[in-house]
Order: C-alpha cells, then structure tokens, then sequence
C-alpha cells in the first residue's frame, strides 16, 4: 500500500513537473482564486466587527440633576434596574464625570478657563443604560420620560447609531456581494484552468496511459496520480496565497487601527488565532474544486 | 479446460460493420498458435476481444475457464496480468530506461522494489538485453526494442502472450530472432498466440495455423501453412 502511494505520488509528481509551465498557470488560477476568498473572509470580518463594535455603542445616557443627593440616586437605579429588558446599568458619578470630562477636553484651554471660573463641579451623576433588544430602547426612553422620573432627571439622551448601523450594512452587504461575483468568476476559471490542464495530461500521457492499461494497471492506479496532481496545486496555490495574505493583512493593519480608532482590533491577531481553521477551509475547499475538475475531465477524457 | 474459448463470438461496429463473424476456437494450453490473414480480415479485433481491449457484440470468451464475456472494468488488470501482449509499434515509453521499460510493468502492479530488482533483470536474460539495460529505447535497434516489449509483456509471468504482427516493423534477420524468442517462451510453457501476415514466419514455424477470412475462421490446421489463395 505504501509502495502503491509512493509511486502515486510520483507520478503525480512527474506530472506536475513535465508539464510546469501549465501547473504553473493553474497553480496561478487557483492562488486568483482564494485570493478573492480571502479578501472577502476580511470584508466580511472587518463588517461583523464593525457592526458589534456599533452596537456596543448603542445605549441611553440619563444625565441626573446636580441637586440630587446620593441615597435619591441609589433609589433611582434601583428603579431604573427593575425595568424590563435592560442589559446593564452603569452609575457614573458627578466626580467621575467631572474627571472623564476633563481628561476627554484636557487639550482645550477653554473649557478648563471655564471651570476654572465656575468653580464647583457643574457636572452631575449619569446613568448610562444598554438594552438587550434594538427595540427595547424607545419602551425605555417612553418610561424614563414618565412623570414618575422627572424629578431625577435632567435630560436623558439616546445615541442612536442605528442608521450608521444600517449604512454599514448596506456597504459591507454592496462589497460582499462583489466579493462574492469576483470569487465566483475566479472559481469558474478556475474549473476550466484545472479541467483543461488535466486534460491535456491526459492527452501527453495518453501513451504512457495506453501502456499502464495494457501491463494491468488497475484503472485507480492509472486516476490517482492525475487526483493527486489536482491536490498538489491546490496545496501549492494555499501555501502561495498565505504568502501574499499576511503581508497584505500587515499593509492593511494601520487603516484598520484607524478605522477602528479607540478599539484594540488586529486583523492579524484575529487571523493568527483562527490560521487552524482558516487555512484548512481554503485548502481543502480549493481541493475539493481541483478535484472536481479533474474528475470531470477524467471521465471525458480517460478511457480506462 | 481449453486455455482459450471462443463460443460463436462476433463484433460488429456501428454502421453493421462487421470485423469477426461467428468465431469459435478452442486454445489448449502451452499451445504456439499463429492466426494469420490478410490486413483488415478481423485479426487484431480478435486479440482485442480477448485483452478485453473491446467488449464482444455477441458470444462467448473464457480464459482458463473464466468467463470474460462481460467482465468488469475492475477486473480488466486481473486478465492482463494474465496475457502479455506485444504489439507492433512497441508502445515503449522513450523517457525511460530499458530497465524502467520493463520494470514499469510491476511498479504498476504495486510490486516492491527488491521484486523488481530480481525479476527484471531475470527478464532481460531472457530476451538477451541484460547487457542494454540502461539503454534508452531510441539506442535500440527495431528488433531489440521489440525484445524489450516482449520482456516486458512476461513481467507477470502470464499463462499467455499474444504478439499482435510483432515482426511487421523489422528486417528478416530481426523477425527470425523474434520468432526464435517467441518459441523459446513457448518451450518455458506460456501459450503464444502469434497474430501475424507474414507467410514465411508461419510456414517456418510448422505449428497450428489459423486463418481468418473477412471476420471468420476459414481453416485451422494443427501443423499448417499460411497459403495465399
């Protein structure tokens, strides 16, 4: 058995490299190919993470009145938190405010010559509420507008980023599906690269196969070098994109730091952690197509 | 059992063609059988029925009591295994070596390397090539690249060779040592089935003559002559 897939191999081998200029333009087709796959895999991951990044961003800011002593705003959390829906509550108070604001104006002279001159903390406590549903906000908001909050509150504020939500989806939705027509042109070249390269192997080797048939090769024998060709430049066209993919993710990775601008997110990192899954899918997916090319090819082609 | 039956087999071709018509023969092993006929009479369709090269339009084939009529694609390299065939173009791959040549018989058979090493050259004594065995076949002479095909055809020790013309590319002197070859193989026990048209050969041999006349056996004689009509 071992003898058998080493001389497959060989073969297979030979195949490939007797004919090197044709495995060379399939191994070209095919690294096209998952090229496009890839980049797509990216639009699609920079989406997603875009979208959950926009979402986390999504919640109500309840501004309380200065006035309001600690124990009133302990009651009104606990009030707040008995609603329906709610993910989390998080106090932040008058001091905190004051600082974060500070810290987030720190380069404008202005703004600190102006609480220089007030003198106390104009700020007062806040709640900021994320909900667990899109449409749990506005039950919410109808509630914290109801009289029996009006004492507390200042002024509540929705930063709603659903229409920049939308707009994303729209976009990554428009680049997907051009993503997807520009993997799915490079697949079909892909098939016909692959289909007519095994083709015109079998038509060089014709006498090589003539000959295999008449000293009583079994006709496996006679396929599996031809299979294992297919998967040679499946795996040399995975092994070439990865060697384009990372540098293309490290040229990318400073318009992503940008773009995500204030969140910890690295394409690089994301794909490292996933390489197990990522390339295993790329080869055998891209195996699977050379494979099926081949077969088709086979059995036009190859009269055993 | 008879080696080789033919029952009532006939082949016809699309457009009613027919290439053999009714043929029925009976092969007894360690046999040296030449079928002889003019070209196009039905003769290589015969040993192309018989390799299973081509499945038979009606009747019957069996070899050593194995009934080949309908046989399976996968059980096509069981039956070559059983019947070296030389053809007379050669069929040798130029790329490799005289010992490659022949040793590419068992490499796809799955045999191991120190098999080959023992048997091929064993092979080459036979058909007196040892001495060119790292030749490549353009350094050959027509009749010895056909030693090497012969070589190669008994690499798995079949119980028959059918040498399909195998002196039609090669001068007097060469065909002699072929047929001497062929006989020799013969004496080791291996039924040889010797397709041929050249009248001479035939008529040296002095063995069973089978004639075949557009696509039917006119006479078979246990020691004939190739006459011409």
């Amino acid at each position: 058995m071992l003898i058998a897939f080493y001389r497959i191999l060989r073969f297979a081998g030979q195949n490939f490299w007797r004919n090197i200029w044709l495995s060379l333009v399939t191994v070209t087709i095919l690294t096209l190919s998952l090229i496009s796959v890839s980049a797509l895999s990216i639009i699609s991951t920079l989406s997603n993470e875009a979208l959950s990044r926009l979402e986390e961003k999504i919640n109500i800011s309840v501004y309380l009145k200065p006035t309001l002593k600690l124990a009133e705003i302990d009651s009104f959390k606990k009030q707040i938190e008995a609603l329906p829906d709610l993910k989390s509550v998080n106090l932040i108070n008058a001091d905190e405010a004051l600082k974060s604001f500070k810290e987030r104006y720190q380069n404008n002279p202005l703004i600190a010559e102006s609480l220089l001159a007030i003198g106390s903390n104009p700020l007062g406590s806040s709640l900021t509420i994320k909900v667990s549903s899109d449409q749990g906000y506005q039950k919410i908001l109808d509630e914290l507008e109801s009289d029996k909050f009006k004492a507390y509150i200042q002024e509540a504020r929705f930063d709603d980023y659903r229409r920049v939500i939308s707009t994303v989806n729209d976009l990554t939705g428009k680049l997907k599906r051009i993503g997807y027509g520009v993997s799915l042109v490079f697949v079909l070249i892909a098939l016909l690269v692959v289909f007519n390269t095994i083709r015109l192997n079998i038509y060089t080797h014709r006498e090589e196969i003539g000959i295999m048939r008449l000293v009583g090769a079994t006709s496996w024998f006679i396929r599996a070098p031809l299979m294992v060709e297919s998967i040679f430049y499946a795996a040399l066209a995975t092994a070439i994109c990865a060697l384009i993919f990372y540098p293309a993710l490290s040229a990318l990775q400073p318009y992503v730091s940008s773009f995500f601008d204030g969140f910890d997110f690295n394409l690089i990192n994301y794909y490292n952690e996933r390489w197990f899954i990522f390339w295993p899918a790329l080869f055998v997916g891209c195996s699977l197509l050379s494979i099926l090319a081949s077969t088709v090819a086979m059995r036009k082609y190859l009269k055993i | 059992m008879p080696l080789i039956e033919f029952r009532n087999v006939s082949k016809y071709y699309p457009g009613n063609i027919v290439a053999v018509k009714d043929i029925t023969l009976i092969i007894e092993e360690g046999e040296f059988v030449s079928i002889v006929g003019q070209s196009g009479t039905g003769k290589t369709t015969l040993v192309r029925l018989l390799i299973a090269e081509e499945p038979l339009s009606e009747g019957r084939i069996l070899v050593a009591g194995w009934d080949i009529t309908n046989i399976h694609t996968n059980e096509v390299p069981i039956l070559r295994k059983q019947i070296g065939v030389v053809f007379q173009d050669f069929k040798l791959l130029p790329t490799k070596t005289v010992f490659e040549n022949v040793a590419f018989a068992l490499e796809v058979s799955n045999a191991d390397k120190n098999r080959i090493q023992s048997i091929v050259p064993q092979l080459l004594k036979i058909v007196g090539l040892q001495e060119k065995a790292e030749r490549f076949p353009h350094e050959l002479s027509g009749g010895e690249q056909q030693r090497v095909v012969i070589a190669r055809a008994l690499a798995h020790r079949p119980k028959i060779l059918v040498a399909d013309e195998p002196t039609g590319n090669l001068d007097s002197i060469n065909t002699k040592e072929i047929v001497e070859l062929l006989k020799k193989i013969n004496e080791f026990g291996t039924t040889v089935i010797l397709v041929t048209h050249n009248k001479d050969t035939v008529n040296e041999l002095k063995r069973r003559v089978i004639m075949i006349d557009q696509g039917r056996v006119q006479s078979d004689h246990q020691k004939g002559r190739y006459l011409l009509k």
